[in-house]
């Protein structure tokens, strides 16, 4: 019996399962396919049959996409936020979780353990107990300095410096066991040449943790690109508007007019950056995924 | 500074010992990253934690009311129409993610199939996780609205008040899996690339065949990353589930899930912030409490 089945099924059950592969890739295509070619299909094409292919490749409802609306809520203006908001974020996360994987890694001070304890349990912090009393927090801080309740939250460089500091602990847990590989010898050889702390950060650590730093980078890119439910409940102002705040907010609009092609084509739009940078950095994109698994484990 | 740089070489440490430069460096830029993570998550944390005894609508006075808050949240049904919504979805979405994580991963490394087509499963799997939730709610949306329309006998979907009425969870489930699996996956793929040939090829002299190597080898192997998946989803979904479901349905009471609810108290005209924090901290306290005895229970179970 038992050799009976190692003969017969790899075969067969290599193709059974195969199918299911197949299946799944369909599932996981076929959603994005029918988002893809309707944002090129006309209104009235979309209204007979919502499921055909089109019959031109009608690319007007990209037009009115990208320019169907007033200078402070056109789709230039939310992937202009959204891009200062990725730039601004990821360059303080970065700045922030170097220089302090170093210190905790390299530092011999009894007070680094505690800090790294800290972060350790930080990362244990559930947001929900963190964002509607961050926004009463800051809308008082707001009304106390600028005698305004939104200027502080509703303002793109405070969303980024909060998209950088609540990401940290993770981004800190994964760099300092790095950080603590790099050998020792670098740093002296760094402090016999004369080289000052901020040159050894510089030219000694930031090097050598290049190909992490990189992760983190991408990891914060899509994560604040993504982001949502902050975006939401900070930006008040359409001209602060992200591009996923900005979609939703614009949504009913479309829909109204069954203007769902130019709908998809503003989606399909949001998602190109990521998608480029996907094309781009698969490989390192999932040994990201990988790394956070060590992490989150 | 010299006088540091003299003195460096005879302290105990070496280099890495503290010195005036290393302090200034930590002044610079770690203690400051450190306050403002402070003040932008732990201040926050303990705010909502304590405000949860008061009577408050986030800027007035305030009134102690001890437990009250909490008392209202376990007499209020809609809380517990919540739990029951967010219990209901974390169940099967673990169940769905878990079977076909596993499927797909040892399919793609356990069966024989081409190189280039696992490494075109990998790319396509994968891109759910790339994309923005909302963009994930609104194709999903408006494809399964638009296949209610379809007044054919293959539309499985008919609904007379609209699908996000009649039956949301069961769409939302699978949105919901839809958009994890592929994550989970990549995770598993390279964990059983992990497990050493000596240890199948052990498995093959015994006589075992394919998938007996599969079920005595390479699942015991992958527990603890099933686990990880488990304690995942379940954390991550419980006060997540709003994410989806605020685009997908415009945060109406119908799939109140515990998330929204808390959300919903704290932001909206209900000027109950004081209420939604009490709602906060329950939720993080279930969240944790059933995070904590899966994980238990299934490292016991490892342990076997």
């Amino acid at each position: 019996m038992k050799h009976q089945n190692k003969k017969s099924s790899p075969s067969v059950v290599s193709w059974i399962l195969r199918i299911f592969l197949y299946a799944w890739a369909a599932v996981v295509i076929l959603p994005l396919f029918w988002m893809l070619y309707t944002s090129v299909k006309e209104r009235g094409e979309f209204i007979a049959d919502r499921f055909a292919l089109p019959k031109d490749i009608w690319l007007a409802n990209y037009q009115t996409a990208w320019m169907d609306s007033s200078a402070e809520s056109s789709l230039l203006r939310y992937f202009g936020n959204t891009v200062l908001i990725v730039i601004l974020s990821t360059f303080l996360l970065l700045l922030f979780v170097s220089a302090t994987s170093y210190a905790l890694g390299k530092y011999k001070f009894a007070g680094m353990k505690l800090f790294e304890t800290f972060y350790f349990v930080a990362m244990l912090i559930p947001s929900v107990l963190v964002l509607i009393p961050l926004w009463f927090q800051l809308r008082s801080l707001g009304s106390s300095l600028f005698g305004s309740n939104s200027a502080i939250t509703d303002n793109i460089i405070t969303l980024s410096l909060v998209y950088a500091i609540q990401s940290m602990p993770v981004y800190i847990f994964l760099l300092v066991g790095f950080v603590r590989k790099i050998n020792n010898g670098f740093i002296e050889a760094a402090v016999m040449d004369g080289a000052n702390e901020w040159q050894i950060y510089t030219k000694v650590i930031l090097p050598m943790i290049k190909p992490i730093l990189l992760f983190v980078a991408l990891g914060n890119i899509m994560n604040v690109w993504n982001e949502y439910t902050t975006a939401r409940t900070f930006l008040e102002s359409e001209k602060n508007y992200t591009i996923s705040v900005g979609i939703q907010s614009i949504q009913n609009a479309f829909t109204y007019s069954f203007d769902y092609g130019a709908l998809f084509a503003c989606l399909v739009l949001s998602m190109i950056p990521i998608f480029i940078l996907y094309l781009l950095f698969q490989k390192q994109i999932q040994n990201g995924t990988d790394a956070g698994e060590g992490i989150k484990g | 500074m010299k006088d540091t740089t003299k003195k460096r070489g005879k302290r105990k440490g070496g280099v890495l010992a503290m010195n005036a430069s290393k302090w200034r460096f930590l002044l610079l830029l770690v203690f400051p990253a450190f306050l403002l993570y402070l003040y932008l998550c732990i201040v926050p944390m303990i705010n909502s934690i304590a405000n949860s005894v008061y009577d408050w609508n986030g800027y007035g006075p305030k009134t102690f009311i001890g437990a009250e808050n909490y008392i209202q949240i376990f007499k209020d049904p809609t809380f517990w129409e919540a739990f029951k919504n967010d219990v209901l979805i974390v169940f099967f979405k673990e169940i769905i993610i878990v079977v076909l994580a596993v499927l797909f991963a040892v399919s793609l490394t356990r069966a024989k199939i081409h190189k280039r087509e696992v490494g075109f499963f990998r790319f396509v799997y994968y891109i759910p996780n790339i994309l923005s939730v909302i963009l994930i709610s609104m194709v999903w949306k408006y494809f399964f609205e638009s296949m209610d329309t379809i007044k054919s006998g293959w539309n499985f979907l008919s609904s007379e008040n609209g699908i996000w009425v009649d039956h949301p969870l069961p769409l939302i489930i699978f949105i919901a899996s839809w958009a994890g699996v592929g994550y989970f996956v990549i995770v598993l793929i390279t964990t059983i690339n992990n497990i050493s040939k000596e240890t199948y090829e052990a498995a093959d002299l015994d006589g075992a065949n394919q998938l007996q190597q599969v079920w005595y080898v390479t699942l015991p192997e992958i527990m603890p990353q099933i686990r990880y998946i488990i304690i995942n989803v379940l954390s991550g979904s419980l006060a997540v589930n709003m994410n989806l479901i605020l685009p997908l349905t415009g945060g109406q009471n119908h799939t109140m899930v515990m998330g929204l609810y808390v959300y919903n108290y704290g932001t909206g005209q209900l000027n109950m912030v004081g209420y939604a924090y009490a709602a906060a901290v329950v939720l993080m306290l279930i969240s944790f409490v059933l995070c904590f005895s899966v994980n238990y229970y299934m490292k016991r179970k490892e342990a076997e």
